[in-house]
């Protein structure tokens, strides 16, 4: 076999090969069919910007006299990244992701969802959970006021729900003095009234206590007046309930040693339920959380951009693929396999390494269209003029393809700094960008040393007397 | 530029027949410009620098992930006139809302610099307020943003950081590239083509956001290459014609390698007007910069960065590219 020969199969295998990985990372025939499907195209990860969700950042508020070293501020974040995760989780969400990110950052991506307080409560409280003795229930509408030091005013949380009516909304003056607080619960869960009659059928949260809990629930129950005295369930500083005991359960308080279940009766949506006992399961945040920034993407707003996006990617590809055509006639096909082969193995890393691809990271593949077969105009170019000084085609191939080389890497080195600054210092959709653009230049690098050489090779083995170009 | 067809005859290889928008050889002296040009882009870049000053005094349109503040896109069904939400939005405390029509659809973008006491409350206020105000009509939320001061501010640094990054990393691939004199030329070459296009921008009132300053980053990137591919036959053809006056042999480098230059420009061009056209209004801002980036690039190759060649003595050019 010739040397010449061998060569150009060993590139062809390399081309047909990276093409078939890249294929086979784009159409997984053995993916798992549990892996939702909504955020993707075929194995392509989207991001939040082209398939909807919420996005956040959150800053952990660490007090700086409590926290100080390092360590502690790790551990810290570590116990907020864990009850966030369980919090999370319990809403049963497809595919949400938790992270940190920096310091004292935690980026929070929920996709599906467009339901902003959803995603808000359920990182902006910390979940203190404290029972506290009720002085007076407001009547509806009104503020009540109270003079007492160790008194102050709370809201229930019927009244920041949206569409309430101020003139609906109860006040409670309580004790500042918590009776008891959120370290005695083991769970929470949803559960519905069995009871017939009034309240039967209703939502309730039903938590279940500790045992140093239901001790304590137990002489929490016996020192308040049956019939009379209400006792408020307060999160975060909202009053969810606030029920009387009743003298049954005085009664019972007195037979047994302790209580371990307590029930919240908060007139709860069933969202709203959900979201209460998935807050109080997942335990009290070690630290205040402050939003720091939050992107909602709506369900219409990413289709219409992955829309707009495919449509302009083709539009581009065509006019492109076209244009090269009609300009440089049969060579035009082989800028045309080179853009293809190109953007095929691009997407086949993209999903190979379960890289995010954005909207911004659409415009960076369109640029790359329009940018990639650059390194085939250079060459084209310099082989017409090599055939105008009158080489054969053979030396005008190798001519052209020598000394347009030293500008292609120029141009795919210059673009992959500026690419990998921005893939640096870039967040959310820009590093996005950043990622396409960068893999893209070195994928169009390999693609045109590759693959265009590869034709102009066999084209030189023909022994063409004429070179279409 | 006429479209002709060449035809040649070659005594080795038969025909070679190209279809060219150009005539085969140009002879046009793009240098006898130089002076016009010059002035041209001295205006431009000092329209650059101040449009630079004002977004460091802070005076321009700065995006919001830069000030910090909320922006949300709602879709009001039956849609609403501007003036008549802007008025409801002023009743609401919101007097400082910017407003815009989103064209051919029912969307209204809403964007605040207000950050309220807590996070969310800006957006929620709003659209709160809107469906209070507006209470015939279906309201949805098309998509929001929040970005509190603080984030604000480090987005702010990190787009002058990575700014900063990617001239410190150009400027250090063209020392290592190229002699003394070319690199200053692609340099300056280089910077010019950033302010222009930072001038433009800012003369058109377009806001500065994230993108846009990707969009400004990458075309640095992409100026570098135009320039590269004349400096690389000027500095072929000063080996090959030592002789020849140094005017002839840039007028001469740069028609030679026109067609070149043109047509890498004109597929980009293609690309990225794609883009602007029917990329969807995110990637318009963005699409636009590249689109000047683009012209203004392919320009300045040929109209900035040859010219400042011709400064000083030759034969600080021909000895650097003598070994």
């Amino acid at each position: 076999m010739k040397p010449e020969l061998f060569w150009n199969l060993g590139r062809l295998a390399v081309v047909l090969g990276t093409l078939i990985v890249a294929v086979l990372f784009i159409y997984t025939p053995w993916h798992t069919p549990e892996t939702p499907r909504e955020c993707m195209i075929e194995e392509i990860r989207l991001g939040l910007d082209l398939c909807g969700g919420v996005m956040l950042t959150l800053e952990v508020q660490m007090d700086p006299e409590k926290i100080v070293t390092p360590e502690e501020r790790q551990r810290t974040m570590e116990r907020v990244l864990s009850v966030l995760e369980r919090r999370i989780n319990a809403l049963g969400l497809t595919e949400p992701q938790i992270a940190q990110a920096g310091d004292t950052r935690i980026s929070v991506q929920l996709p599906g969802t467009t339901d902003p307080t959803q995603a808000r409560q359920l990182v902006g409280g910390t979940a203190l959970l404290e029972f506290r003795k009720v002085v007076r229930v407001g009547t509806p509408g009104e503020t009540p006021i109270t003079e007492e030091l160790d008194e102050e005013v709370l809201r229930s949380h019927l009244c920041d729900r949206p569409g309430s009516s101020p003139a609906e909304c109860v006040q409670y003056v309580v004790k500042k003095e918590p009776l008891m607080t959120g370290d005695i619960l083991s769970r929470a869960e949803v559960r519905i009234n069995p009871t017939p009659g009034q309240g039967g059928g209703a939502i309730l949260v039903a938590l279940t206590l500790n045992e140093a809990g239901a001790r304590q629930f137990r002489d929490v129950i016996l020192t308040l007046r049956a019939g009379q005295d209400p006792m408020a369930i307060i999160l975060d500083r909202v009053v969810y309930s606030a029920p009387v005991i009743e003298k049954s359960l005085q009664d019972e308080a007195r037979r047994r040693a302790a209580i371990s279940e307590a029930v919240i009766t908060g007139q709860f949506t069933p969202e709203e339920a959900r979201l209460l006992a998935a807050i109080l399961s997942a335990g009290a945040l070690p630290a205040e959380i402050s939003i720091e920034q939050e992107s909602i993407v709506g369900p219409t707003l990413g289709r219409d951009s992955i829309e707009k996006g495919l449509m302009a990617s083709w539009i581009a590809g065509a006019a492109v693929i076209l244009f090269m055509i009609f300009y440089y006639r049969l060579s035009g096909f082989v800028a045309t396999f080179t853009l293809l082969l190109n953007l095929v193995v691009l997407l086949g890393i993209l999903a190979g390494f379960k890289a995010t691809l954005t909207l911004p990271g659409i415009a960076g593949i369109i640029l790359l269209v329009g940018m990639g077969v650059d390194s085939n105009v250079l060459i084209f170019e310099r082989m017409r003029e090599e055939l105008r000084l009158g080489k054969v085609t053979r030396s005008a191939i190798d001519a052209g393809y020598q000394r347009a080389l030293a500008t292609i890497w120029d141009s795919h080195v210059t673009t992959l700094i500026t690419s990998l600054i921005l893939f640096i210092f870039g967040t959310g959709p820009i590093r996005g960008f950043a990622t396409t653009l960068s893999v893209g230049v070195i994928v169009n690098l390999f693609t045109v040393l590759l693959g265009t050489r590869l034709i102009f090779e066999f084209v030189k083995m023909r022994k063409a007397e004429r070179l279409s170009i | 530029m006429k479209e002709t067809l060449k035809t040649k005859t070659l005594s080795t290889d038969g025909m070679a027949r190209f279809f060219t928008i150009l005539p085969k050889e140009t002879h046009i002296d793009f240098l006898r410009l130089r002076k016009v040009m010059a002035t041209i882009s001295a205006i431009l870049s000092l329209i650059g620098l101040i449009a630079f000053a004002m977004i460091w005094l802070g005076q321009a349109k700065l995006g919001l992930e830069f000030t910090g503040g909320t922006a949300l896109t709602v879709e009001l069904n039956p849609p609403v006139a501007i003036d008549a939400a802007r008025a409801a939005l002023a009743k609401g405390g919101f007097g400082d809302a910017q407003l815009q029509d989103i064209r051919g659809t029912n969307q209204l973008a809403i964007r605040t610099k207000t950050v309220r006491d807590t996070e969310e409350e800006a957006q929620e206020q709003l659209l709160q307020l809107l469906r209070r105000e507006f209470p015939d009509r279906t309201i949805a939320l098309i998509g929001s943003d929040f970005i509190s001061a603080t984030v604000g501010r480090e987005l702010r640094d990190k787009a002058i950081w990575a700014a900063l990054f990617t001239t410190l990393g150009l400027l250090a691939y063209i020392a290592f590239r190229f002699d003394f004199k070319f690199g200053v030329a692609t340099a300056i070459t280089v910077f010019h083509d950033i302010l222009v296009v930072l001038g433009i921008v800012w003369l058109m009132g377009m806001e500065i956001t994230l993108l846009v300053i990707t969009a400004l980053l990458t075309l640095a990137g992409y100026s570098l290459t135009d320039t590269v591919v004349i400096f690389d036959r000027i500095r072929e053809n000063l080996r090959k014609h030592q002789r020849e006056p140094l005017m002839k042999i840039i007028n001469d480098s740069i028609n030679q390698v026109l067609s070149r230059t043109l047509m890498t420009s004109l597929t980009t061009l293609l690309a990225v007007a794609v883009l602007y056209l029917f990329g969807g209004p995110v990637l318009r801002d963005f699409s636009f910069v590249l689109i000047l980036g683009v012209i203004f690039g392919t320009y300045s190759s040929i109209y900035i960065s040859c010219p400042l060649l011709l400064l000083g003595r030759r034969r600080g050019l021909t000895a650097q590219v003598k070994q």
